[in-house]
């Protein structure tokens, strides 16, 4: 159909490479199999870099120097199917940080980009960093943690008697503190365009809760602007007790972070700027309902809680600019404990709850279109990632599933629940909280391993040539003779034993 | 052939292209071609071209195809350039037109590539000339008609896709390796 021999003959070389950046990795190999002329142009370092940007790396960090694009392309397919064997053969290296009994048990333990921050019931908080795999502390909290939060380049804890820290990561100095009157039982920080906010809900069990936030003054970190947020009266909503807060990102210039908080009846959205009358209430307006839990994805700008509703168990999606109910989803038995949103495909979402079920929803439907059992108690935590789902349960279970496959591949354990389970490419990050505080007479626990642990699986390291390699006691020296029948494997070769 | 001092009406131009055919076109769509665009801009409201512009690149029967892409979309306007108004202060005498169109700069593999989802007349228009898509991806390279480039480039990338370096050789005609 043409009589063009070659590309480069008759195209200049720059729009046979516009060409060439349509063709995926497969066809780019085919291309460079074709002829000389093809190869050069096919391992053109342009097209492999895009290869490589569209594979989702950075390329920022090695501009300086000069890269085989196409080496590193194969390195970066190897490793992340390395990774993927890995997780499904449960080879890694497990780090466990068990406190000892002198810094008391473990009491929140927060995950964000290859941090980890840990606070322990004396106030000692530890701060892991998973690329360096090294630990240092953290500022001390004053009385016992209640609840941490990481964001980029900051830490936040704050106890039981109402003291928030704020701090750097990098030099682990304070950046801020401040003091409400009651105990701090739920936080979150976020950051959009250089500014940085915190918001705590503060109060005791089952009573009225008030609501803080604090907003970073133009790009420093040290000051900021502490303010009440005001929030209906007990006779708009009644028993106002704010189980969970998160900030929403929103992309207005005069509030940069919205509100979302959850009381037992009520999903609220609310701007700090505003008073409650205009804020969107999600649930509990138009019927009798309990929000059990929430999740929020913010490329999809869609909040999911689990609710039960008229009596049924639902996770209902709402619209975060809306305010409208886009979904209802049924399937569970039991009440709805945890949520995850599937970080890349954002209509997918997974489920589970007391009935110790995961259900898989993909939008398509209504119904689940997997459902994943085998859980011994209800799964508190849980998260999504690809094909692999982790979840953790109230017994201390933690499992690995495939969807693909819709079974399970391996499970841990440990003896107190999990708190935390976070999937980050390679690594995996449990942390096993006790629900109560075991203390002796002196103030210390009993024991460490009523202390909780945080545990740290990486997937990535190859150890195939691991398992080969035996101890030296397991090899014998000794040549066997041709005519030998025996060929076997002593654990203690006798030719060794002396 | 017209006298090449033909002045013609209605803001029109002449572009010759290399076999020395001459082809009569509007001054909106000769803007879909990016490289005459500044050129075509620097005229001002009133000035008309009477020398025509020869693409010395650009052969007869693909300047007419080209034409009839660009006058495609003028009409359409979905794809054409942002097509700025040509302000009417500008009406002092325009500086004496450049008449060799600017030569493109260096393109570099972009990312992501760009989206290309032909319409229903440009699929037409690409099967209807299959048999030289080469020849039309040099002119729009030349004369800078982004959106054709893509799609020229996507349909040329379409035909190497699934396929192993045997029936690559056979599509392009590259002789085996010795």
């Amino acid at each position: 159909m043409n009589t063009v021999p070659f590309f480069e003959v008759q195209l200049p070389r720059e729009l046979a490479l516009l060409i060439f950046n349509y063709l995926s990795v497969v066809d780019l190999c085919h291309c460079a199999q074709v002829s000389r002329s093809w190869a050069a142009l096919a391992e053109d370092n342009l097209l492999w870099i895009a290869v490589c940007r569209r594979m989702g790396y950075s390329t920022e960090l090695v501009k300086d120097q000069v890269i085989h694009w196409k080496t590193v392309v194969k390195e970066l397919i190897l490793h992340r199917k390395q990774v993927q064997q890995n997780w499904m053969e449960r080879v890694c290296t497990v780090t466990v940080h068990k406190p000892t009994s002198s810094i008391g048990s473990l009491c929140t333990a927060t995950y964000h980009n290859r941090e980890v921050l840990a606070c322990y019931s004396t106030g000692v908080c530890h701060l892991w960093s998973l690329s360096t795999k090294e630990s240092v502390l953290a500022p001390p909290t004053r009385a016992t943690p209640t609840c941490s939060a990481l964001c980029n380049s900051m830490g936040c804890h704050c106890d039981a008697n109402g003291n928030c820290t704020l701090f750097s990561l990098e030099d682990s100095k304070v950046n801020y503190t401040c003091k409400v009157n009651e105990r701090i039982h739920s936080l979150d920080m976020a950051t959009n365009g250089g500014h940085y906010a915190v918001a705590f809900a503060s109060g005791g069990n089952d009573s009225f809760s008030s609501l803080t936030l604090l907003i970073n003054k133009d790009s420093s970190l040290s000051d900021w602007y502490k303010s009440a947020v005001q929030l209906p009266s007990s006779a708009q909503l009644n028993n106002f007790h704010i189980n969970k807060v998160s900030l929403v990102l929103s992309d207005k210039e005069n509030s940069p972070f919205l509100l979302l908080y959850s009381t037992h009846s009520h999903l609220v959205l609310q701007s700090p700027l505003e008073s409650f009358i205009t804020a969107t209430h999600f649930l509990g307006e138009d019927s009798p309902c309990f929000v059990n839990c929430f999740t929020y994805s913010h490329q999809s700008s869609t909040v999911a809680c689990g609710s039960i509703h008229y009596g049924y168990h639902e996770v209902r999606l709402f619209d975060i600019i809306s305010g409208v109910n886009k979904e209802s989803y049924r399937g569970h038995s039991g009440r709805i404990c945890s949520l995850s949103f599937d970080r890349g495909q954002n209509n997918r979402l997974i489920s589970g709850g007391e009935d110790k079920k995961l259900n898989l929803y993909d939008g398509s439907s209504n119904y689940p279109v997997t459902s994943l059992f085998g859980m011994s108690s209800p799964v508190v935590c849980l998260q999504l990632e690809d094909w692999k789902v982790v979840s953790g349960s109230r017994d201390g279970t933690v499992a690995v599933w495939d969807l693909r496959i819709g079974q399970e591949l391996w499970r841990g354990h440990d003896r107190h629940s999990v708190s935390l389970c976070e999937v980050d490419n390679e690594y995996l990050i449990v942390a096993h909280i006790p629900s109560v505080q075991p203390l002796n007479t002196n103030g210390s626990p009993q024991h460490s391993r009523q202390c909780g642990a945080v545990r740290m699986y990486d997937f990535s390291a190859d150890l195939s040539d691991y398992a080969k390699k035996l101890p030296s006691i397991c090899s014998s020296s000794y040549d066997e003779p041709s005519a030998s029948f025996y060929n076997l494997n002593l654990l203690y070769p006798y030719d060794i034993i002396q | 052939m017209a006298s090449p001092a033909k002045v013609t009406g209605g803001g029109k131009l002449i572009l010759i292209s290399g076999d020395g055919e001459r082809h009569e076109v509007s001054r909106e769509t000769a803007k879909i071609f990016r490289a005459l665009e500044t050129m075509i801009e620097s005229l001002g409201d009133k000035e008309e071209l009477v020398e025509p512009i020869p693409l010395p690149n650009v052969s007869g029967s693909v300047l007419g195809r080209m034409i009839a892409w660009s006058e495609h979309h003028v009409t359409t306007c979905s794809f054409s350039a942002e097509a700025p108004p040509s302000s009417p202060i500008n009406s002092e005498v325009p500086v004496q037109p450049v008449v060799r169109p600017k030569v493109p700069k260096r393109r570099q593999p972009q990312f992501p590539p760009p989206d290309v989802v032909p319409t229903a007349w440009e699929k037409d228009f690409l099967e209807r000339n299959r048999e030289d898509l080469y020849d039309l991806l040099l002119a729009a390279n030349y004369l800078d008609v982004k959106r054709l480039m893509d799609l020229l480039c996507a349909r040329v990338a379409d035909l190497i896709k699934g396929k192993d370096p045997a029936k690559i050789r056979k599509t392009f005609h590259v002789p085996e390796p010795s």
